[in-house]
Parts: C-alpha cells; structure tokens; sequence
C-alpha cells in the first residue's frame, strides 16, 4: 500500500517542479520591456475602465442560481430518458415516470415561486 | 409493480407529508390575500406538523407491532433506515417543530419586516431534512440530508435582514458550516476510497475485510466525526453556535438547538454502530474526549455570560457533552439499557431548552432586551414565565423533581458501567458548576426588584407552548417509567442485515 502513496507523492513532486522550473527558465530568456499598454489589464481587447472591485447588482446571482437549477434537471433528465425503455421493460416504467414528474413538479414549484416574486424581471 | 407503491410510501409517509406541505406553504404565500396569509400558513403549518407526527407514530406502531421485519424495495432500503430508533427520533423532531412554531407566530411579527409567509415553509423544510437524517445510512444521502438541515438554519439565523446582529450571526453560521461541510466529505471520500462502498452496512463489510484498522480508515472516519461535531456544535467545533445563537431569531434558535442535535447524534450513532462497530476502541475514546471537551468548555464558559442566549448557547455545548458520554459508553450488543439513556435525555433536552428560549422569546416580545440584567423581577412582572424558567433551568442542570435528573442518570451511570468512570466523574462535576449559572439567572428573576415595570401580554399560542414544555419537563421527572421503556423499542439499532 505504502508505495501507492509513493506515486502520488512523486507526482506531486514533479507538478509542482514543473510549475517553478517554467517560470524560471522564462525568466530568464524573456525579453523585459514593458510599456503603459502592456502593463494595463486585459479586457477583451476593451479600455479597461475602472477597478475590478465593484459591487454586481444581486440580479446576476438569482439568475445564475435558477440556471443552475434548470441545468441539473438537464442533468438528470437526459440518462432518465435514456433508461426509461429498460425500466418499462423491467415493469418499472410506471414507477420511474411519477419519479421524475415528482421531480419535475418540485422544481416547477421553484420556478413559479420565483416567477410569482419579479426575479424574472429585469430592469 | 403497483403494489409496491404502499410499501414505498408507507415506511418515508412522514418525509413526503412534510415536503408536500413545505411546498404548499411555499405556494399559499404567493397567492393568498395579504390580510388573512399568516393565519392560514401558520394553521396550516401547524396542521400538516400535525399530520406528519401522527404519521410517525402509526409506521412506529406498524412496525412495533408486525412480527416480520419491514420489507422496503433495494434501492430505498439501503439508503434509508426506518427503525423504531430512527421512528423515535423523528416523532422528537416533529415535537419540536411543533413547538417552534406555536412560539412564532408574535415574534416575526415583532422582529421581520419581510419574507414573513417564508418562515414556515422554511421551518418546515429544517424538519423534513432532520426526519431524513435520523434514517440515512448511505453516506450520500447523508450529506444531503444535512446540507438540506443547514442550508435552512443558514438562511433561518440570518432572517432578520435588517438587524447587524442576525445577519452577521448568519454569515458567520454558513462560512463555518461550508467549511465544515467540506471537512466531512473529504472524510467520506477517503472513506469510499479505502472501501469502496457508500453504504454503511457494505462498508463495514470491507472495514472487517481489511482485518487490522487502516490507518486512512481512522482518517476518514475521524474528519467525518468532526463535521458531525460542528452540526452538534460540540467543543472543539462549537465557535460558531454563541455568535448564531445570540443572533438569530429566538424561536430559531430553539430549533437548531434542538432539532440538528438529535439528527447529529443520530447519525453519529449510525455512522459508528453500522459502518465502523470493527475499530470500536477507536471512536469511542475520539468520543468521549470530545464529550469531556464540550463539558468542561461549554460550562466553564457559560459563567461569565451576560446574555441569555450566548449563555444558554454555552450551556447547549455542555449539554451535548453529557449525550456524547452515551454515544461514548455504546455496549457492544445494542440491546442493553445503555442505550435508551441517549434516547430519554434527547426527549428531556427537547423539551426543557425549548422551554428556556419560548420564555427568553416571550421576555423579547415584551420590549425587554435578552441581557440577564433585564430579567431583574421577572417574578413579579410575570409569575408564570419567571416560575417557567426556573423549572426549565432546574431540569438544564439536572436537578429533581424535574426530568434532566433522569436523562443525566441515565447516561452517567451508563458511563460507569462501561468502564468510562472519569466520564461520569467529569460530568457530575459539570453539573454542580453548572447549578451556579443556571440559579444566577434564578437569583436575578426572584431576588431583585425590576428597574422599570413591564407588562407582559402574551398570546395563547406562546403560553400553550410554554406550558406544553412545562408538562413535559415535570412529567418525565416525575414519572419517567414509560419513556425510559418507550427508548428502549429504540435499542435494536444494529440488526442482522
């Protein structure tokens, strides 16, 4: 067992070597001439304009959440639709389809929650 | 396969009553008229609990009574455990809930400017991941089950979004608990890894495989124990509960510090009992050194306290040191006595610290702040709350005839018959230290003339609950014979699988 260890231990060891040996060896063979172009943030090829610590209306936030919810169901849904025929198969398909509508009920409560208190509205 | 349904349903009845009622409460506060909202959802609220309650104790009896064990399909049987233990524990949760919610309803009309109608649903949804928890036995089902338990709390304890305190109190809550959460998967994790199995019952099967105790084994199972320390909030992982207990919202705090409790040790005692019986030796010292931590720091420091709620936070984190000696002084075969002491001293707890926060909420409503300087008089003001507290606090410190002296007796002499005397020892020691905090509130209510009068006006539903605690208090202590019997249904945890 203890040489189990040993390998990701080795692994470890060389990741990290990799990491300051690059760094390093660029180091020293790069040319240094640094411009007030070069040293500003990259921004898509944008101006950048002003700091990055800003506050983010709390809007985003619900909106990434309900996405994240609606991208688990996708989640879940797609290896569903594909063993449904082997569970029909097996007798299980009655069971398995009140599964998912429970599911889907569940979350369909979620969204009309959110609907229903104007997080849909943006403005 | 449509038989199959009734034996699906049945057992988890509970679990689908209470999340089919946190929904519609969810639903009825988008669509009732503003006026007539709060009491509906909270009748409703109160109705459903209702339900789910007696649901509990007909499966309880079901399987009490039915001389084959309880057939449940594959797949729901090996994640979920519905046994007279788990069935116990759950009417408890319910219990409580129960009583949360009578001493609500004035409070967040006090102190919540919004999300008033998602109060209940949200309470709800605590209880259904706590009914849950006392009957996972697969790991992953585990780890949902409490982040559904402490996602709630997080949000609970910061509910009162316009006050500093709660909202801080909040944060400081979900940071420590994330953290927290992430130290027990990784305990999981190195667990599967070393077994390859996330059921308890398979997991132990390959732990008596690998013969002598591998040394990730205890790893794993060691950072799994302390991120059930941190829901239990046992010393050393208890930082986060004075600042969320001082800062929630009072009736909340009655809840999470009863409600995650029983569903910790519950899963405590399945984690160990059927996943890890093999290296016993090992987690029953781990375990009891965290029992005499939690004492001794938990009554030590509840003495200087000035506030109510930091001080009965404390004195919950001494609390949950006695219930851990029990977990501690585990005999090998679960059909022994010792068992039933985790059980009695859970009810008792339920029942005597939501009794001491329903008064420190009824004290609130009246305008007064939840510093013990503001309890000077109390007697007088209020008779009935001021003789309230006095027995909740006598129970909290053990003393007869109320019922805390049967659950301590219970496990402090489970203790000694296990050979874990200096337990016993540290925690009668406790005890004694913890009269004097305790009567100090006492000293203050009876002995000192208030400053300036108050009136107190409060509403049947919080008197019900306060005298519905009460009765339970003094009952079991007067008359503790049919619990003590009735936690012992509860012994059987670990049967032939």
């Amino acid at each position: 067992m203890p040489s189990d260890y040993a390998y990701v231990a080795l692994f470890a060891a060389i990741g990290v070597a990799f990491i300051i040996a690059t760094l390093v060896f660029s180091w020293f063979i790069r040319p240094s001439d640094p411009s007030p172009e070069k040293l500003s943030t990259y921004e898509c090829a944008e101006e950048p304009v002003g700091p990055a610590h800003v506050q983010f209306r709390v809007g985003y936030y619900v909106f990434a959440l309900i996405f994240v919810i609606f991208d688990v169901e996708t989640v879940f849904i797609y290896p569903w639709a594909v063993l449904l025929r082997s569970f029909a198969r097996n007798g299980m398909g009655m069971f398995a389809f009140v599964e998912m509508v429970v599911f889907l009920g569940i979350l369909l409560v979620g969204l009309g929650y959110a609907w229903r208190k104007g997080v849909l509205r943006w403005e | 396969m449509s038989g199959d349904f009734g034996s699906v349903i049945g057992p988890v009845a509970p679990e689908i009553i209470l999340c089919v009622l946190g929904l519609l409460l969810l639903v009825a506060g988008m669509f009732l008229p503003a006026h007539r909202k709060a009491t509906i959802i909270f009748w409703t609220c109160l109705v459903g609990l209702g339900t789910a309650l007696c649901s509990c104790v007909m499966v309880l009896a079901a399987i009490a009574l039915s001389p084959e064990p309880l057939q449940m399909p594959n797949w729901l049987g090996a994640t979920l455990r519905v046994d007279e233990f788990a069935l116990v524990l759950k009417i408890l949760i319910n219990l409580a809930t129960i009583l949360t919610i009578l001493i609500s309803p004035e409070y967040i009309q006090h102190r919540l400017t919004a999300g008033r109608s998602e109060y209940f649903p949200l309470v709800v949804f605590a209880a259904l991941g706590m009914t849950l928890l006392v009957s996972a036995t697969d790991l992953i089902t585990i780890y949902v089950a409490m982040e559904l338990t402490s996602l709630v709390s997080y949000v609970l304890v910061g509910y009162m979004k316009r006050d500093p305190k709660s909202t801080e109190a909040g944060m400081k809550y979900f940071l420590v608990g994330a953290a927290s959460s992430a130290i027990m998967l990784y305990g999981m994790s190195l667990t599967y890894g070393m077994t390859g199995a996330t059921d308890l019952a398979s997991i132990r099967r390959a732990i008596a495989e690998l013969g002598s105790p591998e040394p990730m084994v205890l790893v794993g199972l060691i950072l799994m124990v302390a991120g059930f320390g941190f829901k239990l909030a046992a010393a050393p992982f208890h930082m986060w509960a004075p600042e969320a207990y001082e800062g929630g919202p009072t009736p909340i705090v009655a809840l999470i510090s009863v409600g995650p409790k029983m569903a910790g040790i519950a899963v405590l005692l399945h984690v160990l009992e059927i996943g890890f019986p093999e290296i016993r030796d090992h987690w029953s010292a781990l375990i009891a050194a965290i029992a005499a931590i939690s004492m001794v720091l938990g009554n030590l420091t509840a003495i200087p306290q000035k506030n109510i709620k930091r001080m009965l936070a404390y004195s919950s984190i001494g609390q949950i040191g006695y219930i851990l000696i029990g977990v501690a002084s585990l005999p090998q075969s679960m059909n022994d006595w010792r068992t039933s002491g985790i059980i009695v001293y859970l009810l008792v707890y339920a029942f005597m610290n939501i009794g001491a926060f329903a008064v420190v909420t009824a004290v609130s409503n009246a305008g007064l702040s939840d510093d013990i300087e503001d309890y000077r008089g109390l007697a007088q003001s209020s008779p009935l709350l001021a003789v309230a507290l006095l027995v909740f606090l006598a129970s909290l410190a053990g003393l007869p005839p109320t019922a805390g002296l049967w659950g301590k007796a219970l496990i402090f002499g489970a203790a000694i018959y296990s050979g874990f005397t200096w337990l016993a020892v540290v925690g009668v020691a406790c005890s004694v230290v913890s009269v004097f905090y305790y009567f100090n509130v006492v000293r203050v209510m009876f002995f000192l003339k208030a400053t300036t009068p108050h009136t107190f006006r409060n509403t049947h539903l919080l008197t019900a609950g306060i005298i519905i605690a009460i009765t339970g208090t003094l009952f079991i202590g007067v008359y503790p014979e049919p619990f003590i019997a009735m936690a012992r249904v509860g012994q059987d945890i670990v049967a032939a699988r």
